[in-house]
């Protein structure tokens, strides 16, 4: 938020602005009147939040583990390479 | 002759082995491709800035644009190669959502999204943000046009309006959004109802 002096109170947040562009006079009764949402909205927002909670959790695994494909690739590229590499050799 | 076989039959196996590790390297490269394609990440899996918390609710850089008067904090901020160099790109993701077609208030919020990465980094930020819905929807791209920031200022300026208004109309006519509203017990209007379907 940004911070709460009288000069900032036309500011806008990004996710207010989807709110009323859904309808003009829910996003009045819930910004400007101060009605509390309904309780299925509750449970709705709720399973965004895990939503995207979960989708996190992807992310972070993937960012752990995107070295392993490459690796494996390479690692097993190299180690066919040796074994070609001594076969002959050896033969 | 029976070392020979000995050793040509090692290396026959571990031959097998070195190709094994090298298709599951493939096959795990190729569904960690599918799956960042899938959730609409970009190149990038890495985040500018808000990296650290973004588990947390709460968590990230809230960003401000001073000409608009406008805030919010993007879900990602991902570092991509666009165009020869590297661009952020603010993704919106909205994982629940199933629609072949990208609704307008996430445009918007997107567009939002676009124009505080372009104030806050004038010379990184991409041209265009990315909106992300449930695997299989999506992803699409949003960009600033003419028509698009047209759209965008005239719902601020009804916004700020509506802050002083003693009253705001519905500004819609779609039975759905009613159904779907999360205002509808304190709303005070009529319901709309989608129209009765004959024979």
């Amino acid at each position: 938020m940004p911070p709460s002096r009288p000069e900032f109170d036309d500011w806008i947040s990004a996710s207010s602005v989807g709110d009323h562009v859904f309808c003009a006079r829910s996003f009045w009764l819930r910004e400007v009147q101060g009605h509390r949402v309904g309780t299925d909205t509750d449970a709705r927002r709720q399973r965004g939040t895990d939503a995207h909670a979960t989708q996190e959790r992807q992310r972070r695994v993937l960012i752990r583990t995107e070295w392993v494909g490459p690796t494996l690739i390479g690692g097993g590229a190299l180690f066919l390479a040796a074994l070609i590499l001594f076969s002959f050799l050896g033969s | 002759m029976k070392e020979l076989l000995a050793i040509t039959e090692a290396l026959r196996l571990w031959g097998i082995f070195a190709v094994v590790l090298v298709i599951a390297g493939i096959g795990l490269t190729v569904y960690q491709w599918r799956q960042r394609r899938a959730a609409g990440w970009g190149q990038s899996l890495r985040v500018r800035d808000q990296d650290a918390d973004r588990s947390q609710r709460g968590g990230g850089t809230v960003l401000y644009d001073p000409t608009r008067r406008i805030f919010g904090k993007p879900d990602y901020i991902s570092e991509e190669r666009r165009g020869g160099r590297l661009q952020l790109v603010a993704i919106e993701a909205k994982p629940t959502r199933r629609s072949k077609t990208l609704r307008e208030g996430d445009e918007m919020q997107a567009l939002i999204y676009l124009l505080l990465l372009r104030a806050t980094w004038p010379q990184q930020a991409a041209d265009v943000a990315r909106v992300t819905y449930a695997p299989g929807f999506g992803p699409f791209e949003v960009k600033a046009t003419p028509e698009a920031l047209s759209r965008l200022d005239q719902h601020l300026t009804q916004m700020r309006l509506s802050k002083t208004s003693r009253a705001v109309a519905r500004s819609h006519n779609q039975a759905a959004r009613c159904n779907a509203c999360s205002m509808a017990s304190s709303c005070g209007l009529q319901r709309l109802t989608f129209p009765n379907k004959k024979g």
